[in-house]
């Protein structure tokens, strides 16, 4: 076989393709997964190249899993956590659904925050996050369609919101964001850029609510933000942050 | 089941797992945890550390099902296999195992090894189209094609099995890609 002459190769890069296909070694593969993590435009290659490739998975035999699998993952999600996610979540909920009632009586509730912005960067070389400390999250409308990504540093208390389509929260109107940690009440983040990234220095009040499981939400806002410094409209995205 | 059906049923469940839902995960779970165990095992070939994988691919899709983006059009199995490819090849890399070599995967039997029902459905014309264009592949590519999908190895990892120079199945690799690629966009042939 080996005597068999290659055939000419005309040095297209490939390897998005070869990373898909999975013959990358280990250097190369977390190479080109850390490249697709910063150029979207690859990320988008990759993902051409398993809609292409990975219909051969379906002549991958299925093989029913032993039965303990599944308690192990149920064991792995954890008993606790799950509860507190599902009790923050029905806060936040609550929170929403009662707050057109609520908004009436609404106390100022001060909060202490700072928002940082910055020119967006350009897509090929965001800040190589600190591999830990980063959480994400994806803030998506009802019908499940995202529409902003957040990273959030915890080391540094630094949160970076960048939106994937401008945020359409109407005419002479801000997008403004919200942290709502595990008592459900949302206390702002400032309002951020419907178009481009904006950088948001996290207060060390609010540092120590901004950890996984915590909920992000955006609401519209007259221009400058919430005057009350509580929501006055119901959220249309919302998502919650998690580990990478 | 429908085609549309299997993949919106699919999308929602995960757009649920995102919400946090964990009966959406259980789901998925039962809907696709035999074929995406079969992934990891025909990869790891291994069943220890082919359930260690199988769990941690359902730990990541419950934490990642919020940045599957349903609207840009990727399919919801693909994304799965995606995950679950890696995750393995990722396993079989850092524990560099010696194994045993395996047989060159035979061409041309794509379609032939009877695709589990429940989510082939969805890409059987998919499939069809991919298997046509390996069948216009040089034979022996296609075979390298395969075993490099099906096993997750390395360039080198083939090369040895096969007893060629790194390059060559490099090449060969490389225009195998850039063919298929050309083949499927070029669609069903006349």
């Amino acid at each position: 076989m080996s005597d068999l002459p290659a055939e000419p190769f005309d040095g297209e890069d490939m390897t998005a393709g070869e990373y898909a296909l999975g013959v990358l070694d280990q250097g190369e593969r977390a190479a080109a997964a850390a490249r697709a993590e910063r150029e979207p435009a690859f990320a988008r290659e990759v993902e051409a190249w398993q809609e292409r490739l990975y219909p051969m998975a379906d002549a991958v035999a299925e093989v029913t899993p032993p039965a303990h699998i599944w308690p192990r993952i149920q064991r792995a999600l954890g008993p606790t956590t799950a509860k507190v996610v599902d009790l923050a979540q029905r806060r936040a909920v609550a929170f929403w659904r009662n707050w057109a009632v609520a908004a009436t009586a609404a106390a100022a509730v001060a909060l202490v925050f700072l928002v940082v912005r910055q020119p967006a960067p350009t897509p090929a070389a965001p800040p190589a996050p600190a591999a830990q400390a980063l959480l994400i999250a994806e803030l998506t409308d009802k019908d499940g369609h995202g529409f902003l990504r957040v990273t959030y540093d915890q080391a540094k208390g630094e949160l970076r919101a960048v939106p994937s389509l401008t945020l359409p929260v109407g005419d002479k109107r801000a997008a403004e964001l919200w942290l709502i940690p595990a008592d459900g009440v949302p206390r702002s983040l400032g309002v951020i850029d419907t178009a481009h990234p904006t950088v948001v220095k996290v207060s060390d009040t609010l540092r120590p609510g901004a950890k996984t499981e915590a909920a992000l939400a955006i609401t519209s806002e007259q221009p400058g933000g919430s005057p009350t410094g509580k929501p006055t409209t119901t959220p249309k995205w919302i998502g919650k942050l998690g580990a990478v | 089941m429908a085609t549309d059906t299997e993949r919106a049923r699919l999308v929602t469940a995960l757009g649920a797992v995102a919400g946090g839902d964990r009966d959406a995960l259980q789901q998925i779970y039962r809907d696709t945890s035999a074929k995406l165990y079969g992934v990891c095992l025909r990869i790891l070939n291994d069943t220890a550390e082919a359930e260690d994988v199988l769990q941690d691919i359902y730990l990541t899709i419950w934490r990642r099902a919020g940045a599957f983006e349903p609207e840009r059009g990727l399919s919801p199995i693909t994304w799965l296999v995606a995950i679950a490819r890696n995750k393995s090849i990722d396993r079989l890399r850092a524990t560099a195992r010696p194994r045993a070599l395996r047989p060159m995967e035979e061409a041309a039997h794509v379609a032939d090894d009877g695709p589990a029902p429940s989510l082939a459905v969805e890409r059987a014309d998919e499939a069809a189209a991919l298997n046509r264009c390996m069948g216009e592949l040089d034979p022996q590519h296609a075979d390298v094609v395969r075993t490099a999908f099906f096993e997750g190895v390395t360039y080198e990892a083939l090369a040895a099995r096969i007893g060629a120079p790194v390059g060559t199945v490099k090449s060969w690799i490389r225009r195998s890609l850039q063919r298929l690629r050309t083949c499927l966009e070029a669609g069903a042939p006349a």
